[in-house]
């Protein structure tokens, strides 16, 4: 079994070397994603994989970087090291997938990397993306929420409607999995300020904290 | 020159009316325009030195110096909404400069004033169909434009000129313009039976293609797209924002002011691109 896995590792891996166009690049990419989910049981073979969709999240090639993006969320914890390790502050592409990674697999190592997004990227869709994974960092901690809390807060006031939508989606997600005491109120307070008129003037915005919030009240 | 004028560096509200006041300098003047348009400067100057720069190319000979500041200034009048210039853009509509009719068009829909609408439409009729548009660099006028100013204008107003005007564009070369066709139909007439182009274009193996009729959707306010919205091959930014001018701005009835059955599920639609 893993002779077989080793040997249909090598030939994406090669076929991702040699991939002449742009189009076969996203194709080949797409093939080493399929095979992924098998590698999961032999942590060698998977790293190799991880560290070659890291390696096309800076090809400057979306299709390829939007397969590597799924190969990596489908590896999910093994893939947070590798991808903190690869941080290149001078790539801005590959620092706008990486953020996107580590978002959507949810682990605590991510806290920083979102934290940087939300306050500084010039993206917004990078920033929004940010904001709405700050909702699902796995995890219950002081240490953990209140960071959190207070990039979701900075979330709520940013001038793109979309990562204010995305910072009160999360807000909801924190209400919902449960807050410390002194969190809590902060949280639904911030939900209250975008539900209002006069402090968004979204209105899809104001209806989607209208919706948290009577979720909330449940 | 000074290079940092133009750079696109702050400036105040007397700098830009100096800058497009004075002509020694066209990229000033340019840039100027361009200023006030998008800060929305409500000064009653901006909107008199604005209407002279477009004027300056009106029924007489320009310099492309000139028609370069004159597009300028036909788009930030749009912005401003000033009734004072309808009689301006209204002129600018027949002129030989493509795209300065391409401007006009769009702040006449802008506008918001229904005035504008025989003259949109009768250059609308005057542009032809044929196979050819297809690969021209550029068509003999801007359909797109024209499409969706008129669009705009006529929203709700069930029109049957109007909507027989649009209707022969659905069949133009050019897929975008038959998103553009398709959208003010629906707008016109309220009947969402006219979105099937849009609908179909959502499957265009062009991703710029797929994108634009995911933007027209969203504008035609037809909430029985947000399902084949969601789910078009196109970025989810795009998506999210065609999701929320559904919601914001449905082509039925004023924009919501509580949450009922059809927001919360366009709100869960917008949830699941996050």
């Amino acid at each position: 079994m893993s002779q077989a896995n080793a040997e249909a590792l090598e030939t994406q891996l090669q076929a991702i070397a040699q991939a002449a166009t742009r189009e076969a690049l996203a194709n080949a990419s797409a093939q080493l994603v399929a095979l992924m989910p098998q590698l999961s049981e032999e942590p060698p073979l998977q790293a190799q994989a991880i560290d070659c969709c890291i390696d096309l999240l800076k090809a400057n090639n979306p299709a390829a970087a939007l397969q590597a993006l799924r190969g990596l969320i489908g590896c999910g914890s093994a893939a947070v090291e590798p991808l903190l390790n690869s941080l290149d502050e001078r790539n801005y592409g590959a620092r706008a997938w990486t953020v996107r990674a580590l978002s959507a697999i949810q682990d605590p190592r991510g806290l920083e990397v979102l934290q940087r997004a939300v306050a500084n990227d010039i993206g917004p869709s990078v920033r929004q993306a940010a904001a709405y994974g700050l909702g699902r960092l796995q995890g219950h901690d002081e240490n953990l929420l209140q960071p959190c809390m207070n990039s979701l807060e900075l979330a709520c006031s940013d001038s793109e409607w979309s990562v204010r939508y995305a910072a009160v989606a999360a807000l909801e997600q924190r209400l919902q999995q449960g807050l410390p005491s002194d969190l809590d109120p902060q949280a639904r307070a911030l939900l209250r300020q975008r539900s209002q008129q006069e402090m968004d003037d979204t209105l899809v915005v104001r209806l989607r904290a209208l919706l948290a919030l009577e979720r909330l009240a449940a | 020159m000074n290079d940092n004028a133009s750079a696109g560096q702050p400036i105040s509200e007397a700098e830009a009316l100096e800058r497009l006041e004075q002509r020694d300098d066209p990229s000033q003047r340019y840039y100027a325009a361009w200023w006030l348009g998008r800060m929305r400067c409500q000064n009653p100057k901006a909107i008199s030195l604005l209407i002279d720069a477009l004027g300056s190319v009106l029924g007489q000979p320009a310099s492309p110096d000139d028609l370069m500041v004159a597009r300028n200034a036909a788009r930030a009048l749009g912005k401003l909404q000033s009734p004072a210039a309808m009689a301006s853009l209204l002129q600018a509509l027949e002129h030989s400069d493509h795209d300065l009719r391409e401007a006009a068009a769009r702040s006449l829909g802008e506008s918001g004033d229904t005035k504008a609408l025989p003259a949109l439409l009768s250059t609308l009729n005057r542009s032809s169909i044929e196979p050819s548009a297809a690969t021209q660099a550029r068509l003999d006028q801007p359909c797109e434009a024209l499409l969706e100013a008129i669009g705009c204008l006529a929203k709700g107003s069930q029109d049957p000129s109007i909507c027989q005007a649009l209707q022969r564009f659905c069949e133009h070369p050019r897929p975008m313009v038959q998103s553009a066709a398709c959208r003010a139909l629906v707008l016109v007439s309220g009947d969402g039976q006219w979105a099937e182009g849009m609908l179909n274009l959502l499957n265009d193996p062009e991703p710029l293609i797929r994108r634009g009729a995911v933007l027209d959707l969203g504008a035609s306010g037809w909430r029985d797209a947000a399902e084949a919205i969601a789910g078009c091959a196109a970025e989810s930014n795009i998506k999210l924002l065609a999701l929320r001018q559904l919601l914001e701005q449905p082509l039925q009835g004023p924009a919501p002011s509580a949450l009922g059955e059809q927001e919360r599920h366009l709100l869960t639609l917008m949830d699941g691109l996050l």
